[in-house]
């Protein structure tokens, strides 16, 4: 359950962050675009994704998988047939492949070539092994973001958004759940740095503007001045406002409200919208509103928006990105089972990956598909996108997606098992793929006769079969990749997680 | 002088609340109930609370008392597109709202976000706009029904009040304070939403009568006293 508590602290902090700036809830948000294109100093942005592997994406299923013929222990453990544990050239990263027409009792058919993922995308995937100190699903998701507390509690989006968000409208966006939408515990941040929690992506954007697309409303300019007389009169003569004056909720409140109109001069509610005009059940134009501009190929990258809410959030994470919105972005499937209204089936198997529990090879093979697919197709989108136009730079570019999970799953099975379930388990590992990481790497290794992970040389990246890889490692690791300053935070040093370090 | 004249309407306005906001202190100096009809009320200097602990409303307290204040159904308060509850759904959560399906929110979040002000004016903004519409179809005659909040001013052809120092006009901010806020307007409060008629001309409304009808309820409907508890 998401906390996102009222903190005294965190409130003046935001507060006084705001009063730096300038105006009075301003300060911080007096412009779309980053500070140093607005010739601030701030530092040119890195961009976070985190997409969640919601339930438990285990790694020896994915891109650390064990061949029956390498293991003493075959029959016993999750090891796969050799055919279907693909290599791919030029990598050490392997994948696996398999098909079926079922996961447990439900009818899903399912061609799963992970291996087609890894061949395009290999140069900027880090397989990174990681043993975990949670197997409770919502704990374990908040750890997996927070590295278990690695840095006084703060999750790697708001570490992100403190080192880049200061010059974006909302810097932390969160569209995941549970364990992944929970806001970090340090409570020492600017606001800025807390998530925005977004449940209804592709509706969102109409939350975004006060009255556009409201049938009947008066004119902006004339609203501002209504604006004004609240604001500046009905407020401050309220005996309700003067008898709380000192109540920080209306402070925050008043500062939010600041920051209205620098949201609404964006055009947010346009350049957001994934909608076209389709009425009458989207009847844009009747109610004055358009589309982005980017609307249509982010429709095509990503038809299901409207069946599926993951591709519905990795279409509104693209435009938050794009137009330097965010700086991080989290989306993630949930528990919930998805249907397609299309004809199209199911689209999200219920429990996501803990429908292991029932089929664990079907439920990785299809979840891990479903969270390859989308992130190759956001890949696309923002390596599409320059940054700059002056070093050719895309988004992708200075993009990394940490695919988070909050735990692995159990090695064994039952003799010989293809059809079997699984448990949780702390061993596991993660998938992470940016230009910004050391790519086409594994690091650390698999115990083939137990399934098992083991750890990595954190300086130079050499396996080290007698080390496990923490939880504040891995964040340590995604953070100095990302190029965020974590001078004084005790964590440790990864080298071996950066490109060319 | 310290009077708390509208104290009492405080705590009005405020039933419901568990108790913890705290409060200068109680009941009024003088003449006691503000909801009377002898006129509007003055207030002077007021002793800040030492437990300043107000509550944002929430999704469906909003909703309702929106509904309740301007009369209208509940699906006519806010309808995105025409057919995504505002309250229920589409701004649910900046509102105040849990979302234990979508987002596994199984609480509402302690503090408002950066996008409630702006969900919370798409909602006042479409309830003022329909009241506002249903109050002038009544003073044209058009809907067989009486204007709820505006009745008895007066519009001339071009869409502009005839008077906006008349009596009626001070007697719709006061009914719209009292229905929005269980108060009576002020004197000052009325002569704000008066001078706010002054600019909605001044800026060249084609509508001015019922565009600041609209914004007098938004303006009204969007404060802070409106809006916490």
């Amino acid at each position: 359950m998401s906390k996102h508590r009222f903190h005294r602290r965190r409130f003046l902090q935001g507060l006084a962050a705001c009063a730096a700036g300038g105006t009075l809830g301003l300060g911080r948000l007096g412009g779309l675009r980053p500070a140093r294109a607005q010739g601030g100093d701030g530092p040119e942005p890195r961009f976070l994704i985190v997409l969640g592997g919601f339930g438990g994406a285990s790694i020896i299923d994915s891109f650390l998988p064990i061949r029956e013929t390498e293991s003493a222990a075959a029959q016993l453990i999750n090891a796969y047939p050799d055919a279907a544990v693909k290599d791919v050239p030029d990598s050490p990263i392997r994948a696996v492949d398999t098909a079926g027409s079922s996961v447990g009792p439900l009818p899903l058919f399912y061609d799963a070539r992970h291996s087609e993922f890894v061949a395009k995308h290999k140069d900027d995937m880090m397989v990174v092994t990681q043993t975990v100190t949670s197997v409770n699903h919502a704990v374990g998701q908040k750890r997996a973001i927070t590295g278990n507390g690695a840095w006084q509690g703060r999750t790697l989006q708001e570490a992100v958004a403190l080192e880049y968000g200061a010059g974006h409208l909302i810097p932390n966006v969160n569209m995941a759940t549970l364990g992944f939408l929970e806001s970090g515990d340090d409570d020492s941040l600017p606001a800025y740095c807390y998530s925005e929690p977004v449940s209804q992506p592709a509706l969102w954007p109409l939350g975004l503007d006060g009255s556009r697309g409201v049938l009947g409303a008066p004119r902006r300019d004339l609203i501002d001045l209504a604006r004004r007389v609240r604001d500046d009169k009905l407020d401050r003569e309220s005996p309700f406002t003067r008898t709380f004056r000192k109540s920080e909720r209306l402070a925050l409140w008043q500062t939010q409200r600041g920051q209205q109109r620098a949201l609404e001069a964006q055009d947010l509610i346009s350049r957001l919208n994934v909608f076209p005009d389709s009425p009458p059940n989207i009847p844009l134009a009747d109610y004055g509103l358009d589309s982005s501009p980017d609307a249509e190929r982010v429709r095509a990258a990503f038809p299901g928006y409207l069946d599926d809410p993951l591709e519905s959030q990795a279409a509104l994470a693209f435009l938050l990105l794009k137009y330097r919105v965010s700086v991080s972005v989290t989306i993630a499937p949930a528990f919930g089972a998805v249907l397609s209204q299309a004809g199209g089936g199911l689209l999200n198997l219920p429990l996501a990956f803990d429908y292991s529990h029932t089929d664990h090879r079907g439920a990785q093979a299809v979840m891990w598909q479903r969270l390859l697919r989308l992130a190759d197709r956001l890949i696309d989108l923002l390596k599409d996108e320059e940054y700059d136009p002056n070093t050719g730079e895309s988004f992708w570019d200075r993009s990394l997606i940490y695919i988070a999970t909050e735990f692995g799953r159990s090695k064994t099975r039952p003799e010989g098992g293809v059809g079997f379930g699984s448990g949780h388990d702390l061993n596991n590992g993660n998938l992470i793929i940016s230009p910004l990481a050391n790519g086409n790497t594994v690091l650390g290794g698999v115990d083939p006769d137990t399934g098992l992970t083991y750890g990595f040389d954190p300086a130079t990246g050499a396996a080290d079969v007698g080390r496990t890889t923490s939880e504040a490692e891995v964040y340590a690791g995604i953070l100095h990749a990302l190029g965020v300053s974590t001078t004084g935070s005790g964590l440790p040093d990864m080298p071996a997680m950066r490109r060319g370090a | 002088m310290v009077l708390l004249v509208v104290f009492g309407a405080l705590v009005v306005f405020g039933a419901g609340c568990s108790g913890d906001d705290g409060g200068g202190g109680g009941g009024t100096d003088d003449a006691g109930p503000v909801a009377s009809d002898a006129g509007p009320i003055e207030v002077g200097e007021l002793t800040p609370s030492l437990r300043p602990t107000v509550k944002f409303k929430g999704n469906v307290r909003l909703q309702n008392d929106f509904a309740r204040a301007l009369e209208l159904d509940i699906d006519q308060v806010c309808v995105e597109l025409g057919q995504f509850s505002c309250a229920e759904l589409v701004h649910r959560v900046p509102l105040g709202g849990s979302s234990a399906f979508d987002l596994g929110l199984y609480q509402p979040l302690a503090t408002t976000t950066l996008t409630s002000p702006i969900a919370v004016e798409r909602v006042a903004m479409s309830a003022c706009v329909a009241r506002a519409e249903r109050d002038f179809a009544a003073l044209a005659g058009d809907s067989g029904e009486a204007a709820l909040i505006f009745s008895g001013i007066e519009v001339d052809d071009a869409g502009a009040l005839r008077d906006v120092s008349s009596a009626p006009v001070a007697a719709a901010i006061d009914t719209l304070y009292k229905r929005a806020l269980q108060r009576r307007a002020s004197a000052s409060e009325i002569a704000h939403l008066r001078a706010l008629y002054d600019d909605i001309v001044a800026a060249e409304s084609d509508r001015p009568a019922r565009d600041w009808a609209a914004l007098s309820c938004f303006a009204v409907m969007t404060t802070m006293e409106q809006l916490f508890y």
